[in-house]
């Protein structure tokens, strides 16, 4: 019996023992993720999402592809593109300027008359006035007036006299707040030297019409006084010498002769032609311009013509010369352009000369595709001779604006771009890549005048098309905006396009290793009425949204597929 | 500083007792701590004395209850023994998981530390107070992450519906529990009970997502984000949030522990500043547990409760980090770029304008956080007096979900000193759930150990929840309930 008992627990022990060890082996065995899982993972999943969004203007796409113009609104409230580059005249103190200038005199005892100058407090005086003359910039300036910012006067003496002696030098005409200058030398008796030195000469009126001349010249007044010492020997001699340096004027009036503003080379890229990325077959801008604005600031009469003007083609290399049509426009040395002048201090006169269709070849030169216009200008005063009614600041300046315009109306016919790229698709085509479909939406609201087809071919390494984006006419063609009769845009074309690549697809590109890609463009119904031209404004926009689906998919061993990433 | 926080947060996650999620114990009239989730029930005996304050008896074993419950999935969903020529390994099933996910999946924990716990039984009166360390952390998911992490946002554009993150969370909370409690007979046949809790809250870090979501446009797939959240922390240091904001553009954000909070606290010592955040009574918040049980017949008795209805009030260093925006993501907006400056400009705009439409705004203010409240129902059959049946459910709100259970048991006294308790629930929306419960007396001692899901414990595999409750109470005045249970042998 008690044997039976102990065979019955011996029993249900080893029964507990095994259901314990086989429920913690399954345990151990589902947790042993290190040696028992088979590592393989399935995962299948869809996602779309948005790439990339524009609200793109059409004077920011024109900017992309040329930047160095410069886009503007137009009186007309259009836009036009222009090229610019300017001209000045140098500075005007390096044109119109003052000279250091010197005089001297002297006064010797022949001057005196000494008769009863023999006791203490006897004096005898002599006085003269003398004229100084000013060497000018230019040997025809005849100046009437300066009015002084800088300057510096030294004026040295000496005297050899026994006699106590005493100098007075004054410049009746160089005058501040209406006060003559004039310097007082005294000498103790057996003389010596005395200076007045760097005297500041800002501020001073210098009248240069006082003499006998009546300009470039001014006059000193000089008056020597002796008082008696001792002694009989009245002999002597006072020099001195009056250096005016370092003078540089506020205003000055006269007559300031010929002189040469500028005489300066330039040139006006129009890298609008330049780009090598594209072409246009046929344009035409309706109606171009060459502006020559001119801002002026000195109180002369002056003309301004160009010696050279020549636009060079990006076409043929050939150069043309840049002309009127015989109607005497003021543009060369023969007929140079009288530039308004200012009549007052601080006026500034703006002018210009427009060169457009009507009066010039310029249609014709921007038909040519060019490149660059060069020119030489040149800018002279006083034409007419001598006028005394000339002046100048010391800010006075003559600024030219050559500007190249492109208003932005016409039509484009055919413009083209194309290029190659190297691309890599061997990430598409391991074993375990995950896209099996992908799928590009394309959204974009045209606002823009013209319409665009694009395409992009997959080729191999010997330029043997594999595939192309876009499979359909209606995929390649992106619609104009429609304009109205005066070529402005009525309201945006809108477009959506999917493309879709599956796997059969994407195993057209296995061996793909470029793309050519291109595009064309033509400015509305260009294609069809070649007379049909349109206007940019610059409210013209282009919209898109791009967004994608794919469809990614993953089967295998999990180590395998981390390594080929 | 640092260590010591990680120390606590060990502490609570391993070293504690009791849980709101008692299936089993609700029927162990002979253990005190059933009055935790059915203040009214009647336990025999005069005198209790429990917890880990208490000498020996506390400590052997130390009253705790640790409780994992996840609503949703567990191990063998994610991965599992393969079939046919994979039965001798493990496999992936992504299909599986994602099958098996519910709405929200919380993972939750709760570990409780009971430091007191004193029972007294007076002429019609069962008086009990109860000091408990109680730990509750965990995190929710919500079935969209998953949706689109492993599907991807396309199934949901197709039927233009939102991925809705705003079951996301994470939540922890350390609190201290006194509770004074009372049950008493109103009649013959009901027992009514209910316990007032004042609640000390020491540690708090939840998130409050009333809107996450992200909407994929089926026309032309663009993105719409959309946020209305919060994220509160009270805690004994605080946190560093700068966003320098320079010419309108972001330029860094800082987000740190503040080292002068962390310098503060520890000013005193490493042993100060832990006393500091273990007596703090900043926090201070209030909750209800409500019994009743009622005798139908002399063979059936009824019962219902509610517990853990209650609030905490956060006022130590409380930070709010608000997020409230809508942002609809086109996609990289493409201009002329003239250079790579231009190029990284464009990049900037789009960081600029994604952060400041979600940037978390700090503010500084106190806050609440309520307990998730469970109700219990139920009936007891008295088949025989040493043989009951009996039958529970459970309801319980939780971070905007109603999570229900439902348990039959069988409960028997066996003897004056041993009671087992067996119980089959489902719960977790998983009916494999089978619990055990024993109570031992000798002298003095009564040993209790307890669990909802002890086959979960023999097969983790498979367990979205596992929990033990074990301790022993000093018991004094035993007094035998007499079953009125007629044999129905």
């Amino acid at each position: 019996m008690k044997t039976k008992v102990m065979k019955t627990k011996l029993k249900y022990s080893v029964i507990v023992f095994t259901l314990v060890l086989a429920v913690s082996s399954c345990i151990k065995d589902n947790f042993d993720l290190n040696n028992r899982w088979d590592r393989e993972v399935q995962y299948d999943a869809s996602f779309a999402a948005p790439a990339v969004w524009g609200d793109i203007a059409f004077t920011d796409v024109i900017q992309m592809y040329d930047s160095t113009g410069l886009l503007v609104e137009n009186d007309e409230g259009y836009v036009s593109l222009q090229y610019k580059t300017n001209v000045s005249s140098d500075t005007v103190q390096s044109v119109i300027y003052l000279e250091d200038q010197t005089t001297s005199g002297n006064v010797g005892s022949p001057n005196f008359d000494f008769t009863g100058f023999d006791s203490a407090g006897d004096t005898v005086s002599y006085a003269y006035t003398m004229d100084m003359p000013f060497t000018m910039f230019n040997p025809d300036a005849e100046i009437d007036s300066i009015t002084l910012k800088s300057g510096i006067m030294n004026i040295v003496t000496n005297s050899s006299y026994l006699h106590t002696a005493r100098l007075y030098i004054t410049f009746p005409t160089v005058t501040k707040n209406g006060v003559p200058l004039k310097k007082v030398f005294t000498y103790v008796p057996g003389g010596g030297t005395e200076t007045s030195l760097n005297n500041d000469f800002s501020g001073y009126k210098v009248d240069l019409t006082q003499t006998a001349t009546g300009f470039n010249e001014i006059p000193i007044n000089i008056r020597v006084t002796l008082y008696y010492t001792s002694g009989s020997n009245n002999s002597g001699n006072i020099s001195f010498n009056a250096d005016m340096t370092n003078m540089r004027y506020s205003i000055m009036h006269g007559y300031f002769g010929l002189n040469t503003l500028f005489f300066e080379s330039d040139t006006i890229d129009i890298s609008l032609f330049r780009n090598k990325d594209w072409d246009i077959e046929r344009y035409s801008f309706v109606d171009p311009k060459f502006r020559i604005y001119y801002e002026n600031s000195y109180g002369i009469p002056s003309q301004f013509y160009f010696t050279h003007l020549v636009a060079n083609s990006a076409v043929d290399d050939q150069d043309m010369n840049i002309i009127d049509y015989g109607i005497g426009l003021p543009i060369g040395e023969s007929n140079p352009f009288d530039v308004s002048y200012s009549m007052s201090v601080n006026e500034i006169m703006l002018d210009s000369l427009i060169l457009d269709h009507n009066n010039s070849n310029i249609a014709d030169v921007v038909n040519m595709r060019p490149k660059w216009i060069q020119f030489k200008a040149k800018a002279t005063t006083n034409p007419a001779g001598n006028d005394h009614h000339n002046f100048v600041t010391e800010n006075s300046k003559i600024d030219v604006d050559v500007i190249m315009e492109l208003p932005l109306w016409g039509y484009v016919y055919n413009f083209n771009i194309r290029d190659t790229a190297d691309i890599d698709v061997s990430d598409l085509f391991n074993d375990y890549n995950p896209l099996k479909r992908a799928l590009v939406r394309i959204d974009i609201q045209n606002g823009f005048p013209a319409e665009a087809y694009g395409q992009v071919y997959f080729v191999d390494n010997n330029y043997n098309v594999l595939d192309s984006l876009f499979y359909t006419y209606e995929e390649r063609v992106l619609a104009a905006a429609d304009v109205d009769g005066d070529g402005r845009v009525l309201d945006y074309s809108r477009k959506v396009t999917k493309i879709e690549y599956d796997t059969d697809r994407l195993e057209k590109l296995r061996n793909c290793t470029r793309v050519i890609y291109g595009a064309q463009a033509n400015t509305t119904d260009a294609t069809t009425d070649s007379d049909k031209i349109v206007k940019i404004y610059s409210d013209y926009r282009i919209k898109f949204d791009i967004g994608f689906e794919v469809d990614l998919e993953v089967d295998g061993n999990i180590d395998s597929i981390s390594n080929q990433f | 500083m640092k260590k010591y926080i990680i120390l606590l947060v060990f502490a609570g996650i391993f070293g504690s007792v009791q849980a709101q999620q008692a299936l089993t114990l609700y029927n162990m009239d002979r253990v005190m701590q059933s009055q935790f989730v059915n203040p009214s029930i009647d336990v025999p005996y005069k005198l209790h004395i429990g917890g880990v304050l208490v000498p020996i008896a506390g400590q052997i074993p130390p009253p705790m209850y640790f409780n994992y419950a996840n609503n949703s999935f567990y191990y063998n969903h994610i991965f599992h023994m393969g079939e046919g020529s994979k039965a001798d390994s493990i496999v992936l099933d992504l299909p599986l998981f994602m099958s098996k996910l519910q709405n929200t999946t919380h993972m939750r924990f709760d570990t409780q530390i009971e430091l007191l716990n004193v029972g007294i039984k007076l002429e019609n009166m069962f008086l009990t107070f109860a000091l408990t360390e109680k730990f509750k952390y965990g995190a929710s998911l919500p079935y969209d992450l998953f949706e689109l992490t492993l599907n991807g946002n396309m199934p949901y554009m197709l039927e233009n519906k939102p991925h809705d993150f705003s079951g996301l969370g994470v939540n922890f909370t350390h609190y201290r529990e006194f509770a004074v409690g009372g049950s008493m007979q109103a009649n013959d046949d009901l027992t009514v009970g209910g316990r007032v809790k004042i609640l000390f809250g020491l540690a708090n870090f939840n998130t409050e997502i009333k809107e996450l979501s992200l909407y994929t446009d089926p026309e032309d797939y663009s993105m719409t984000w959309t946020t209305d959240m919060k994220i509160h922390s009270s805690l004994p240091v605080y946190f560093d949030y700068l966003v320098y904001n320079e010419s309108g553009g972001l330029d860094s954000v800082k987000f740190d522990l503040s080292e002068e909070s962390v310098d503060a606290f520890l000013a005193n010592g490493d042993a100060a500043a832990v006393a500091a955040y273990l007596t703090n009574l900043k926090n201070i918040g209030l909750g209800f547990d409500l019994g009743a049980s009622y005798k139908l017949n002399p063979d059936i008795d009824l019962f219902a409760s509610v517990t853990d209805f209650g609030f905490i009030s956060w006022n130590t260093n409380p930070q709010n980090f608000v997020s409230k925006g809508e942002y609809d993501y086109r996609g990289i907006q493409l201009e002329v770029w003239q250079n790579d400056e231009d190029v990284q400009e464009s990049m900037n705009k789009l960081v600029d304008t994604v952060f400041n439409t979600f940037k978390f705004d700090l503010l500084e203010t106190n806050y609440v956080t309520w307990l998730p409240s469970s109700i219990y129902v139920g009936g007891k059959y008295k088949f025989h007096p040493l043989l009951h049946f009996t039958a529970l459910y459970r309801g319980e709100f939780y971070r905007k979900t109603y999570m229900q259970s439902f348990t039959l048991g069988v409960n028997s006294n066996l003897t004056d000193w041993l009671s087992a308790h067996v119980t089959w629930s489902i719960a977790n929306n998983y009916a494999g759930n089978i619990g055990l419960g024993l109570t031992a007396r000798a002298g003095f001692f009564n040993w209790y150990i307890v669990t909802d899901s002890f086959t979960n414990a023999l097969f983790p595999q498979k367990a979205k929840n596992l929990n033990i409750r074990m301790g022993c109470n000093i018991v004094f005045g035993y007094k035998k309930i007499k079953s009125n249970a007629s044999m129905r042998t």
